[in-house]
């Protein structure tokens, strides 16, 4: 598994309605992880169209303002 | 004619289908009310992250792809299948992932489409139909990426949109454009832009700015950026730092060829005849006849054309070039 690249949370953009973290992929697509997936310590984004992941730089108190309600 | 392959989920190739091709397959302009394939030399072609723009000497600038917010520079429909005039006489454009900037016969500003972090320049403005950008400059050159744009004004440069990365000096989003002083901004040849990193050469050196920090001595040719790394010709050699985890960066030795161009993560080397190679997983790198070859990661040069071109452009995991 070789990694595309490794982006900072801050350069993701976050869908409050999905809750999910999405930035932008070469192919045209975008890569996306759930805010879950964050939470359970997961830190790998895919790309629903291609082969290409990147891997989330992330602290878990990154975590804290998406989570509030 | 113009013929492309390679990611076309959103029509960006033009041809009327949205299906990836790694074959090269005509793009289809709708002129006069009829689709034809008959077209001149275009100036140049511009790449969004789905949209594409076609941009002629005689100032017509056609778009096709994906529209979903206006950055084809129509009003509707969401999708654009052929490419479709935009109204006007443009003398340049530059396209970066959901938006796009063209410039009219009157170094006139205009911008069309979405950017949330200042990518369209109008201040608090994220989405917007065609509209003119109020900055009265004299545009040398204009080039845009992901998520912001660099324009060249005599020795001036303006920028706005994410320069988080210290791609505009100071580590911040401008939402206007925004004079910067890049260093020994008079000495500037020409100018490339990665996803996170502003590239300068100065002719006899390149310096970058941002994510990807490079410093190279000697003769420079040319420069051309993917996302993530920057290759250049230097004393007649192609040479490439940055990202390689999909064979993006080319061979050291390479000489003897006649240009080269680069996509979001590939590169068109035109030598001989024409050749591929990085990240070819949408068929932009053509396909490969090697066994076993997984047709994703293009480490060797691919050979993918042989026949003349008068011009070649890449986007992300798009391959155009002209006959
Ligand atoms: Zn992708």
């Amino acid at each position: 598994m070789d990694i595309y690249d490794e982006i900072e949370i801050e350069d993701f953009t976050f869908d409050p309605e999905l809750k999910i973290f999405q930035h932008p992929c070469p192919c045209g697509d975008r890569f996306a992880i759930t805010l879950d997936d964050l939470v359970d310590g997961e830190d790998i984004a895919v790309c629903p169209s291609c082969s290409l992941m990147v891997k989330v730089i992330f602290e878990p108190e990154d975590l804290e303002e998406f989570l509030e309600d | 004619m113009i013929l492309a392959c390679g990611s076309n989920g959103k029509y960006q190739l033009g041809n009327g289908s949205d299906e990836d091709s790694s074959e090269f397959i005509p793009c289809k302009f709708l002129i006069d009310g009829q689709i034809t394939q008959s077209v001149q030399r275009p100036l140049k072609i511009l790449h969004g992250g789905n949209h594409t723009m076609v941009l002629f000497e005689n100032g017509q600038l056609f778009s096709c792809g994906d529209n979903t917010f206006g950055q084809c520079g129509h009003d509707s429909p969401q999708l654009i299948t052929v490419f479709t005039q935009v109204p006007g006489k443009w003398s340049n454009a530059s396209c970066g992932w959901e938006f796009s900037i063209l410039v009219n016969d009157k170094s006139e500003l205009f911008v069309c489409g979405s950017g949330s972090k200042g990518e369209l320049g109008l201040g608090d403005t994220t989405q917007c139909k065609l509209t003119k950008i109020p900055i009265d400059l004299q545009v040398d050159d204009i080039q845009s990426t992901v998520q912001y744009t660099l324009l060249r004004s005599g020795d001036n440069f303006y920028a706005w949109g994410n320069g988080k990365k210290g791609q505009f000096i100071e580590k911040a989003i401008f939402q206007t454009p925004t004079k910067v002083d890049l260093p020994r901004s008079k000495d500037i040849k020409s100018y490339a832009l990665t996803k996170d990193s502003v590239v300068l050469n100065y002719g006899s050196s390149i310096k970058s700015l941002g994510r990807l920090e490079i410093e190279v001595q000697g003769q420079i040719q040319s420069i051309k950026t993917m996302w993530s790394s920057i290759h250049y010709q230097i004393d007649g050699k192609l040479s490439s730092q940055g990202n390689n985890s999909h064979g993006q960066l080319s061979d050291n030795h390479l000489t003897n060829f006649e240009s080269f161009e680069t996509g979001s993560e590939h590169g068109i080397l035109q030598k001989d005849q024409l050749y591929s190679w990085g990240w070819g997983e949408h068929g932009n790198c053509g396909t490969s006849s090697e066994p076993n070859h997984d047709q994703i990661v293009f480490k060797q040069l691919n050979p993918i054309y042989d026949q003349p071109v008068s011009l070649i452009s890449c986007g992300c995991a798009t391959t155009f070039i002209v006959q």
